[in-house]
């Protein structure tokens, strides 16, 4: 899929200047243009989640490579299951993700119909995304599932915080309790993203452990991060404190 | 070998990363210059009090901010697919070592992008000051990120202590990380000239037009001066590999190097003319042609970079094809298609008839195609390998990174070599193999009259050469014809003598053949008891090529009165096989070098040697000898050059290593060269000269002994085949010192060995075409023969035995005394054995 991943970057790209264009444009342009150069930024943005979940798919699937020899090399992961949970997975989380921001955006302006529209995108897309969680679940492997149903301790307590932080998710939610709901929100992605190491562990037990890997203990490169990590952190605070006092008493 | 491979045909050869790559460096390096040019803009325009300064300042953000933060940051991204999809296992490496470097880095990017968002969006609602301050904090930012990506990129072409250590700081704070960084940081003030002009064409006021182009002006002429100050600082840096092969080596980089030159004169030259005052539409449409020449100028220094790395990704260490060095041996021993972890699966069980074109192409995409495109716009293969059939790539492939080492070496079996070979010159080229060359049945000639009974002499002859090859084209000569001929005159008699006093002995050339001289007298060496002279014929005959040309040698006395006379072959060949790699025809009839063959040699010579051959032999023939010597023409050369055998097979040595005579000394000599009584035994060029490589390694070293040039470059990668280590190889001069009979013949005997190699006959007196028998009267190739063609040899070659004996034999075998001595003899006084015991 060597060629589908690098359209991704084109299709970025178009997305990227096709919103600039929106924004820059907004007044100018007639509504249909207008429509469907927001349409076409979003297909592009969707094109690029789709390949992501193709590529993060086929990364943990060593065993459908060699279909590159018999296939050609265009081909997707289209024939796996888990692709299509997956990708409206991310989607769906992404949708959620971004109903929050519109119901902190209107918190900012003092506007409380961006709020309610905001948080009800919020707790209905997450509604959504546990059904297709348990969809995408259901479609990993047997035994996978098994993993993730106790045979794997630590798997399974993983998955099961990432539920009960979700639960507090839509707890807070449908209270409208907007900075509750991001924290929770917050350490949904971060156990979902623990879940997710399981699942590649899992996926690449056969042909991978990171016990194989050599290690080198060089920790200076790490405290240069670090370094660069706390100074870049500080700055940008800085930066947004100026950024928020510039727009002290405006809406 | 750990990844699968990306199938690239058309777009293939590092395409997407050159266009990827050279496009991103420069609105990334405009990214962090941009950003300095734009906040003193900001702060020039509050001391001057200029709204049309700011205002310029404002919708310049606007542009930079279009530019840098969406193309620039996504070509960013995009470089990273780019060289995972083309070079994972350069990229993995990378990752290993620098993840906390970029760690760093995208942190500074995150700063990046929270300045410039917060720098644009609060041009009206933020108070000067502080709006200042974001403006330096994103320059911080941008100028940190450079300095981080400048340390792993730099890593790149000189790893310095790294390669032996591992430690990051080792590969961060790498030789070339300062002067790059100097580099890098005015060409991004250069950057901050060049597209600072788009917009500043573009002010409507005039009076802010020209100061702000102006000043574009002077950071760009500034910067280029810088660039090419600390440039040269930047190459004088690199250590002596990468050093050498930017200045020396490549003439890929001297293309590239030239193009910096023309388009820094362009950048200069723009940024001057900008800084006059013209209409706003002219100098904006000047202003994108000199951002163009500005591209021109930074894409040319990438792939001087990128080229100065070569043969590697990351020097020393990863091979352009993802090859780890490290892995080289291993897989040449057990096999590039084993070793690749993902191979088609019915090439995992080896190669046969059926898949060796499938196994190559597998190979092309696997070692080639990362460089090499199928009919694209970079590095393309077929046009770089149409001269070469099957077995002159495998040639190629097998000398390929050895001498020319702008390549990686091939690794692999040479089984895998071969199919990429044959994949190569008949899958892709579709070129089948150049078959042998024909050489024409030279048949019996007539032989000279004798009559046993009454004849008081007997002129016996022989080519000093059994084949005389030579090799000369309209563009060089490296041997020119001219076999030598020389001849005894011997009285008849029970003690027969050699004549001399008052003789005269003349030739004639055969009519119909071509050359010069073809008639006249041989000259008298006294001391030796022979006459001797050049006979500059060429082997063809009424325009059809002949390589047994044949000559009439009459011997006179003081009254003219024929004494005696006979006929003898007088092989001449310029069939040699340059073509076979080199390409072109034959020159005529099947023979010859032609001129097509000629020039890529120049080419390859001048590639190789970094010499101006092609450009002088437009003014005239080139004489190798005029720098090589060579005993063979009396040339002394010049300079320290080595000697033109030491050289030729050298080099050539190179290519043909692992081949045995058939497929290494006549696929360039005659393959006609050896005939008679040792070809009919089977013996080969190797039995007394040597394999391949061990034969030019005892030219070399006797060059080496003299302190030659160049000659340690090519002994430090010619592996001995039959000794096992270069000190057991006895150095030897060209024509000079050469196999020495006895090695085998042992007192004359029927030997016990085949091989005469490494015994080299020290005195050039005592070679086998003048070296005379034990009485020393009568020479050795009088009675057995031109060497390489002892009796028997071809029906021409037989001429002289079947005038004096009727039979294909060495005069005086089989008791056939009576040729010289009239009667039968017993003793074998020329030299032990002689067939009388």
């Amino acid at each position: 899929m060597g060629g589908w991943w690098l359209a991704v970057m084109a299709a970025l790209m178009f997305s990227y200047y096709g919103l600039y264009a929106y924004k820059f444009g907004y007044e100018s342009m007639g509504l249909i243009k207008r429509n469907a150069l927001y349409a076409a930024s979003l297909l592009g943005l969707l094109y690029v989640g789709f390949m992501l979940s193709n590529n993060m798919t086929l990364m943990v699937r060593p065993d459908v490579w060699p279909e590159y020899f018999s296939r050609g090399g265009s081909f997707l992961n289209t024939a796996d299951p888990v692709l299509y949970p997956r990708f409206l997975h991310f989607l769906v989380g992404a949708v959620a993700i971004g109903g929050l921001f519109i119901a902190f955006l209107g918190q900012n302006r003092g506007n409380d119909g961006f709020v309610n529209l905001g948080m009800t995108w919020f707790t209905r897309a997450t509604l959504v995304n546990l059904a297709i969680g348990l969809w995408f679940l259901i479609s990993l492997p047997r035994g996978m599932i098994l993993n993730f149903m106790g045979s794997n301790l630590p798997a399974t307590l993983t998955l099961v915080a990432s539920l009960l932080s979700a639960g507090m998710l839509l707890s807070a939610g449908f209270r409208k309790l907007r900075t509750q709901a991001a924290t929770w929100a917050v350490l949904t992605v971060f156990f979902m993203s623990c879940t997710r190491h399981w699942v590649r562990t899992f996926y690449l037990d056969p042909w991978f452990q990171i016990e194989s890997t050599p290690v080198t203990n060089q920790y200076g490169s790490l405290f240069l991060f670090l370094g660069f990590l706390m100074a870049g952190l500080a700055a940008i605070s800085y930066m947004l404190k100026l950024y928020f006092k510039s727009r002290e008493g405006r809406a | 070998m750990e990844y699968p491979i990306w199938h690239l045909t058309t777009l293939g050869g590092g395409f997407w990363i050159a266009l990827i790559a050279t496009v991103h460096v420069y609105v990334a390096h405009f990214a962090v210059g941009g950003g300095l040019f734009l906040v003193l803009t900001e702060q020039a325009a509050y001391r001057s009090n200029n709204v049309y300064l700011l205002d310029y300042a404002r919708k310049h953000t606007k542009f930079f901010l279009l530019l840098t933060m969406a193309f620039g940051a996504v070509s960013g991204v995009a470089i990273w697919f780019t060289i995972a999809l083309l070079a994972p296992q350069a990229t993995i490496t990378l990752i290993h070592q620098f993840v906390f470097g970029w760690a760093a880095e995208w942190v500074c990017f995150l700063g990046e992008i929270v300045a410039l968002i917060i720098y644009y969006y609060t041009w009206e609602t933020m108070n000067r000051r502080d709006h200042v301050i974001i403006g330096w904090l994103y320059f911080v930012f941008g100028w940190l990120s450079l300095f981080l990506i400048n340390g792993i990129i730099g890593f790149m072409l000189t790893p310095g202590d790294w390669v032996a250590t591992k430690n990051f700081w080792d590969g961060f704070f790498n030789p070339s990380f300062w002067p790059s960084l100097v580099f890098r940081t005015m060409f991004s003030a250069v950057c901050a000239g060049l597209f600072g002009f788009v917009t500043a064409t573009r002010i409507k006021d005039t009076d802010t037009r020209m100061a702000v182009v102006r000043a574009c002006s002077a950071w760009t002429i500034v910067g280029v001066l810088a660039v090419v100050a600390s440039g040269y600082w930047y190459v004088n840096a690199m250590p002596p590999g990468q050093f050498e092969m930017i200045t020396l080596k490549s003439h890929r980089v001297i293309g590239f190097m030239g193009w910096f030159w023309v388009f820094a004169g362009l950048t200069l030259l723009g940024g001057l003319v900008l800084a006059f005052r013209m209409p706003g539409v002219m100098s904006f449409w000047l202003a994108l042609i000199v951002l163009l020449a500005g591209q021109g100028l930074f894409g040319s220094f990438e792939f001087i970079r990128e080229a100065g790395r070569k043969p590697y990704l990351i020097w020393d260490t990863i091979y352009s094809n993802s090859i780890l060095k490290s892995h080289v041996p291993i897989i040449n021993q057990e096999g590039a298609i084993t070793r690749a972890k993902w191979a088609p699966p019915e090439l995992k069980k080896g190669i046969t008839d059926a898949n060796r074109m499938q196994a190559g192409e597998f190979l092309f995409q696997l070692e080639c195609a990362s460089c090499h495109s199928l009919g694209g716009p970079m590095n393309e293969i077929r046009k770089r390998t149409a001269m070469y059939d099957a077995n002159g790539l495998d040639a190629f492939l097998t000398g390929m990174g050895k001498l020319n080492i702008y390549m990686p070496v091939f690794v692999g079996t040479i089984e895998e070599r071969k199919a990429l070979a044959v994949y190569i010159a008949e899958g892709l080229n579709g070129k089948p193999v150049a078959g042998s060359p024909v050489i024409p049945e030279s048949g019996a000639v007539a032989p000279a009259s004798f009559d046993p009974d009454k004849a008081e002499h007997a002129l016996v002859a022989w080519a000093g050469q059994g084949m005389r090859f030579y090799a000369q084209t309209d563009k060089w000569t490296l041997l020119p014809p001219g076999n030598m001929i020389r001849a005894q005159l011997i009285l008849r008699d029970p003690l027969p003598e050699i004549v001399i006093p008052d003789v005269k002995v003349s030739y004639q050339v055969d009519p119909g053949f071509e050359g010069e001289d073809l008639a006249g007298s041989l000259d008298l060496h006294e001391d030796a008891g022979r006459f001797e002279g050049r006979l500059l014929v060429r082997p063809y005959r009424n325009g059809k090529f002949d390589p047994l040309p044949v000559a009439t040698l009459e011997a006179r006395n003081a009254n003219d009165e024929i004494l005696a006379a006979t006929r003898l072959a007088v092989p001449t060949s310029d069939q040699m096989g340059c073509r076979n790699c080199h390409g072109g025809d034959w020159a005529r009839d099947g023979s010859g070098i032609s001129t097509a063959t000629a020039d890529n040699i120049l080419a390859v010579h001048d590639r190789m040697n970094n010499t101006n051959h092609e450009e002088r032999a437009e003014k005239g023939v080139i004489l190798c000898v005029e720098c090589h010597d060579d005993p063979a023409q009396g040339a002394e050369g010049s300079g320290d050059n080595p000697n033109l055998s030491a050289a030729v097979h050298g080099v050539h040595a190179v290519f043909m290593a692992g081949r045995d005579a058939e497929d290494s000394c006549l696929m360039c000599h005659p393959r006609n060269t050896l005939r008679g009584r040792h070809d009919e035994a089977g013996l080969t060029c190797n039995n007394c000269h040597g394999m391949i490589e061990d034969h030019a390694i005892s030219l070399l070293k006797a060059e080496k002994a003299k302190g030659k040039k160049g000659v340690d470059r090519l002994l430090d990668i010619i592996i001995p085949r039959t000794m096992g280590t270069q000190e057991a190889i006895n150095p030897r001069s060209p024509w000079e010192n050469e196999p020495d009979c006895l090695a085998c013949h042992v007192d004359y005997e029927a030997p016990d060995t085949d091989v005469a190699f490494n015994k080299w006959e020290q005195d050039p007196e005592q070679l086998y075409s003048v070296r005379r028998d034990e009485m020393d009267a009568i020479n050795c190739a009088a009675c057995h023969g031109s060497p390489h063609a002892v009796y028997p040899a071809s029906d021409r070659d037989n001429v002289q035995p079947l005038q004096y004996m009727e039979a294909a034999q060495s005069l005086g075998a089989n008791k056939t005394c009576k040729v010289c001595h009239v009667e039968e003899m017993e003793d074998a006084a020329h030299h032990a054995g002689m067939g009388l015991e």
